[in-house]
Parts: structure tokens; sequence; C-alpha cells
């Protein structure tokens, strides 16, 4: 299924966060992958609340993100933040049009932070890695310690930035 | 008497996580000042909402925000206030200890600081 969006969308999607910072890092890493703007992004969903399963080609335009701002992003942040960062704005784009879930809440747990979604305070967690072969790992990881620990309810989103793709579900 | 019914605000949610994730890029960043300037404002109003929770029968989101506030503590370098609540929070939920320690753990791992363990 292709989805044209745009890369500022989330600024009115989850207006809780702030975005600035997290679409010039996604401009950052998009640009990286060689491929010129509007930049296509695979996205497995699977299993979201009110939606289901899909696979999401996000054909992501970046227009409004000030030039200037990514340049000065790319020399203040290592490579490993910008990862990080970009996908915020991944799984931002992927939850709204999955079933139009919304994030309300950031909170730090120890070295990591997670998310809540919607007024129904689902759990997420977000990671994002610069290769493809590191996505499995990442995701079994997280999907495998939210289990133990909670059981089922909440999202797990893992992108990679080199295809790039990623995938995004929720445990029923 | 009545039991006065506590609603959480959605404004204190949407400061406290946007002074959480200034916190973060400042981190991000390298800029410790900066960092430990948004992560305290972070973490005082996570020991708010923490409260707020607690009075409307949030127990979860209460016990979240309480690691979140006890995690700005300890990023924003005071980890013997962090330490205090997560010492509390072992008492107070005895059943969640292993969990809670394993945020210590993470801290300890990531952010050492040359203190004594919980």
């Amino acid at each position: 299924m292709d989805i044209s969006v745009r890369l500022i969308d989330p600024t009115t999607m989850h207006p809780r966060l702030l975005w600035e910072d997290i679409m010039a890092a996604t401009v950052v890493m998009l640009s990286h992958t060689g491929v010129q703007s509007p930049f296509p992004f695979e996205l497995a969903v699977d299993d979201l609340p009110g939606f289901g399963s899909a696979q999401f080609r996000l054909v992501i335009d970046p227009a409004g993100v000030a030039s200037e701002h990514v340049s000065r992003l790319q020399r203040t942040y290592e490579s490993s933040r910008l990862v990080e960062l970009a996908a915020i704005a991944v799984v931002g784009l992927g939850l709204y049009h999955g079933g139009g879930h919304g994030i309300m809440d950031i909170a730090l747990r120890g070295s990591g932070a997670d998310y809540l979604v919607d007024e129904s305070n689902h759990l997420l967690e977000v990671a994002g890695r610069s290769r493809r072969s590191d996505l499995g790992v990442a995701w079994q990881q997280r999907w495998q310690r939210l289990t133990d620990r909670m059981g089922s309810g909440f999202y797990v989103c893992v992108v990679e930035f080199e295809t790039p793709a990623g995938r995004l579900a929720f445990k029923t | 008497m009545a039991t006065a019914h506590v609603s959480v605000s959605d404004m204190l949610v949407t400061v406290k996580s946007r002074e959480l994730q200034r916190g973060l890029l400042a981190e991000m960043r390298g800029d410790q000042t900066g960092a430990a300037r948004h992560l305290l404002a972070a973490a005082h109003l996570e020991l708010v909402l923490a409260d707020d929770y607690e009075q409307s029968d949030q127990w979860d989101l209460a016990l979240r925000s309480r690691l979140s506030a006890a995690s700005c503590f300890w990023r924003a370098g005071q980890p013997d206030q962090a330490r205090e609540l997560f010492e509390a929070m072992i008492q107070e939920h005895p059943t969640q200890e292993q969990a809670i320690r394993e945020v210590v753990a993470s801290l300890e791992h990531d952010y050492p600081k040359p203190s004594s363990s919980v």
C-alpha cells in the first residue's frame, strides 16, 4: 500500500512531542540511502488495533524541513543518535496511518525511553539500526523483553536505514 | 466524606514529555549542563504526575512515572537522589523489585557513578 506523507505531518499527528530535530535527523538518514526525494520506506505493520496488518510503502516528502537545520544536525549528532531519532519519525507516521493512533507521552526507564500510545496507554518501544542485518536481533530482544514483562498490549517498532525498511507490531 | 477524584493534566504530561525530550537531545549533543537542566525539570514533573496517577488509581502509570523520575535524576547527575527513589519504590512495590533493580543496573552500566549499589 503506497502512502504519500509529509515529514512534517507528525507535528500535527502527535502534537505532544517535539519533532523539529527528529524530522531533520530523518532527512539525514533517508538521504544516506542514495534515493532521491520523496524517499520510499517499506514498513510492515502487524495487528495494529482498529487496523490490522499491511505492508506500507511510505513515500516521504521532506518539504518543510529546513536544509540549514539538516546540515547543522548532521554536524551536531553522532550517526547512532541520528538513527535513533529518525526511527521515531517512522513510527509516528506508521501509527497514524495504521489506525490513527497517537503518541501521548514519553518517559525514561533507566538508559532507555518508552512511549504511551492513545488514551489506552499502550506501551511502545522504538529502535533504529543503520544496517539491515541488525534488524532481526533488535526486534527479537524487544519483543521478548516486553512479552516477559507485560504479556500483551504493547507496541514494538524497529527500523533500519540501509534498505530502508522496518516493522511495527502490536502484541494482542 | 466523598473522595476527590484527581484527573491527570494533559498539559502537565505534554510539558513533562517535552522537557524530557529536550534533556535527551541535549544529552545526545554532549551538552551536559543543558541535559541536567531539562532532565531535572522532567524529574520533578514526573513526581507530580506519579502522585496524580496514584490518586486516580492508575498504579502502573504511577510506578512508570516514579521510575522515570529516578532515571531523570540519575542522568542529570543526581544519583543519590535517584537511589533514594529507587529504594522507596522497592519498599512500596516488593513484587517489582527485580524490574526496578534491572533499571538501576542499566543506569549503573551506561551512566556509571562512584556510589554504592542500591
